[in-house]
């Protein structure tokens, strides 16, 4: 198994930098996966996966290199804690010039990195982070599958991030489930439900991407705290965004910064009363 | 002594009280003919800073009574100090006048606002006596400079968790890098290790190769005394075990963190030997402890809780000569000398302390052999720590108990609570109403029978 990487450019540092802090702010744990075009973060709640994040190796790393345990494969997934990645990562925006990612084995397996950071001096300082992993066997590797989802019902435009926030912010104190529902002239509407006040917020003029809806609203309603968690991915300034709703089954959130990275985020639908 | 500090200054004392209540809890203010200093010493022993102000830091001070000098000085909780200086000072405060009488209660702030208010604070004094430390800072084996932002670059790349690193300093460059001691789970932790090059550092003195391991969270505090000040922090150092001293100057304050580091000798022997305490503290300075007794590392929470039980466990393996390594306070270190030595050994031992525990000290004075036990007795249970290892300090800790005459458990309430009414004196089973209503027959043999 060997997998190493560079990174030297600011912007990818910095995106890096971002995600990795991101992942951390939603869990304890990540996985990430690593193939040969692609450097996947993903997050499981519990025990099922919800967020894949992945990064075009093309865009973030020189001299990319991923071998899997035999020649035949080229994936390798690995667990660590998220919050030491984040930690250790917490410099490339600030100080590092380039960064180099590798797999190491000292006494454990480590993903190690090397990071160059600017001085005062003429050398250059060098700061090396070793962070304990778990390789996943391979037999276990199907549980990290996206989950394959034919056709969405509807598919809308995201509003932005900065309204969604406060909107969730403090709907979140109302009610522990958060109603949502798009319908097919572009309105987006969340509702959450207390004793006392049902409270909607509309969002209109929304470009509807695909509707293969029969009514015109589909709603889902799903966990209010696992929606807000989302919006930490402000963070990485996505260019855009969308949400994709199966009826009652499946809210899918979808950002993309320009082509290089994407974040998939599925939150199911809880019963509703 | 009275002084009065005024404009910038004002905001460099507190940032010298945070950075002093970030280390210890209980703050020593010891006015000296021409300067005023604030001392503190952390749990643990393990660390020590003074911070002095010289005459001319103040815009008026005055020692006044020659005389009476032995009586200026006092003990306070950082707590309360910190009160005094709490949210923004520096754009209203005009001066801050300090006073301490002798012999008395209070230590007396008065903060002067611009808009003519005027705060007093007195802050309880909780003891009359000092501590000093004895350190060597000039002319130690290494000798390093360097600027606080470059420090921090570097420590920033630390988690915020990691309680102590080591530095490894080289002819041609330093390595920082989390210490890990053999018992930590290495899965659990990042390892880190930083190396920069000797340009960093504005000055570089290096006798011989040197590795020490000290305490992460007390060179945060001072780092950052530093950075406000942007003044060069000089590391004084000799060899591991050896205290290193941390030394950041301006024009008119000084201020010296003396912090105890690893001693590799003892290390690996003081791993089974942890103690449980609140405060995980690391280490014991050893200053002149006897040769092969020395520092811990009391590192993580979980592993000391483990130890702990093991070292119980395993009591009558431990070596007798042991203890003194898990010695929490200066008497334990040398609990086996008299008492006078007592107080020389240790160099944080307070210098008024005889006086200040006088009770459990006189005591000491007419039965030199039980008085070092109670002493540890009282210090223990002031520190809530249990330390023991060596079947010898476990039949002392039994000792302890008995001397220290723990109040008796309180009863059981519940018993009394349920039918208590049945208990009273005026109860009179006659008056309930239906008293004499059978229920249930006595059952008879012959019912039995049949």
């Amino acid at each position: 198994m060997k997998f190493k990487c560079k990174m030297t450019d600011t912007g990818s540092l910095r995106d890096f930098s971002n995600v990795a802090t991101t992942v951390a702010r939603m869990s304890k744990q990540c996985v990430i996966r690593l193939t040969r075009n692609f450097f996947f973060f993903n997050i499981a709640d519990d025990t099922t996966p919800m967020v894949w994040a992945r990064l075009d190796q093309n865009h973030f790393f020189v001299d990319y290199m991923v071998h899997g345990k035999t020649d035949d494969i080229h994936e390798i997934y690995m667990e660590l804690n998220s919050a030491m990645l984040a930690k250790s990562v917490s410099t490339f925006k600030a100080a590092a010039r380039s960064v180099k990612i590798r797999l190491t084995n000292k006494q454990q397996p480590c993903l190690t990195f090397e990071i160059e950071m600017s001085s005062i001096s003429a050398e250059s300082r060098m700061c090396v982070h070793d962070i304990p992993i778990t390789i996943i066997p391979q037999k276990k590797w199907p549980e990290f599958n996206q989950p394959h989802i034919e056709k969405f019902e509807i598919s809308v435009e995201m509003p932005q991030f900065k309204n969604l926030r406060s909107v969730l912010e403090r709907m979140k104190n109302m009610s522990p489930v958060l109603t949502i529902s798009v319908d097919t002239n572009g309105v987006l509407a969340l509702k959450a439900d207390a004793d006392s006040a049902t409270v909607s917020v509309h969002f209109p003029n929304l470009t509807v991407l695909e509707c293969d809806a029969e009514d015109e609203t589909v709603s889902a309603s799903v966990d209010i705290k696992k929606f807000h968690a989302f919006v930490a991915w402000d963070a990485v300034h996505p260019t855009s965004m969308n949400c994709n709703i199966i009826s009652d089954k499946v809210v899918n959130i979808n950002l993309t910064l320009d082509d290089y990275m994407q974040i998939k985020y599925y939150i199911p639908a809880v019963e509703c009363n | 002594m009275k002084c009065v500090v005024s404009g910038i200054n004002i905001k460099i004392l507190a940032r010298a009280i945070q950075m002093l209540s970030k280390i210890g809890e209980e703050m020593f203010v010891q006015p000296q003919e021409d300067c005023l200093s604030f001392r503190t010493v952390n749990s643990s022993n393990s660390a020590f800073v003074d911070i002095t102000f010289q005459e001319n830091y103040f815009s008026y001070y005055a020692y006044e009574d020659l005389e009476e000098s032995d009586s200026l000085k006092c003990k306070i909780l950082i707590r309360s100090a910190l009160a005094v200086f709490k949210g923004n000072l520096d754009k209203q405060v005009e001066s801050c006048h300090i006073q301490l009488d002798p012999n008395s209660e209070q230590l007396t702030f008065v903060l002067k606002y611009r808009n003519s208010i005027i705060k007093t604070h007195l802050l309880p004094i909780l003891d009359c006596e000092t501590i000093k430390a004895n350190y060597k800072k000039d002319g130690t084996a290494n000798h390093l400079r360097i600027q606080p932002r470059v420090m921090n670059d570097v420590v920033q790349n630390f988690q915020q968790s990691l309680l102590e690193i080591t530095l490894e300093v080289l002819q041609e460059k330093v390595l920082i890098r989390n210490y890990i001691d053999e018992s930590s789970n290495v899965s659990n932790e990042t390892r880190t290790q930083c190396n920069f090059s000797v340009g960093e550092f504005d000055e570089y003195n290096i006798e011989s190769d040197t590795i020490i391991t000290f305490c992460l969270k007390e060179l945060r505090a001072i780092l950052s005394l530093a950075d406000i000040l942007s003044q060069p922090i000089d590391i004084h150092f000799e060899r591991p075990g050896r205290p290193v001293v941390f030394v950041c100057k301006s024009g008119s304050m000084e201020s010296n963190l003396v912090l105890a580091t690893l001693n590799p000798d003892t290390e690996s022997a003081s791993q089974s030997t942890t103690s449980t305490r609140q405060n995980p503290a690391p280490k014991k300075v050893t200053k002149r402890a006897p040769r092969g007794k020395g520092i811990k590392s009391l590192g993580k929470k979980s592993y000391t809780n483990s130890a702990h039980s093991r070292a119980m466990e395993s009591a009558d393996m431990e070596s007798p000569g042991r203890i003194s390594d898990v010695s929490d306070l200066p008497t334990q270190n040398n609990r086996r000398k008299s008492v006078t030595d007592v107080s020389k050994a240790d160099p944080f031992t307070p210098r008024s302390s005889r006086e200040s525990t006088s009770v459990l000290r006189l005591e000491a004075a007419e039965h030199p052999a039980s008085s070092e036990r109670t002493n540890l007795a009282s210090s223990l249970m002031k520190r809530k720590s249990i330390d023991q290892d060596g079947d010898e300090s476990s039949r002392d800790m039994d000792n302890d108990d008995l001397v220290q005459n723990s109040p008796p458990r309180p009863k059981s309430k519940k018993a009394k609570l349920i039918f208590q009414k049945c208990f009273q004196k005026t109860f009179d089973p006659n008056n309930l109403p239906g008293h004499s209503n059978v229920e249930v027959e006595d059952s008879s043999e012959s019912s039995e029978n049949d």
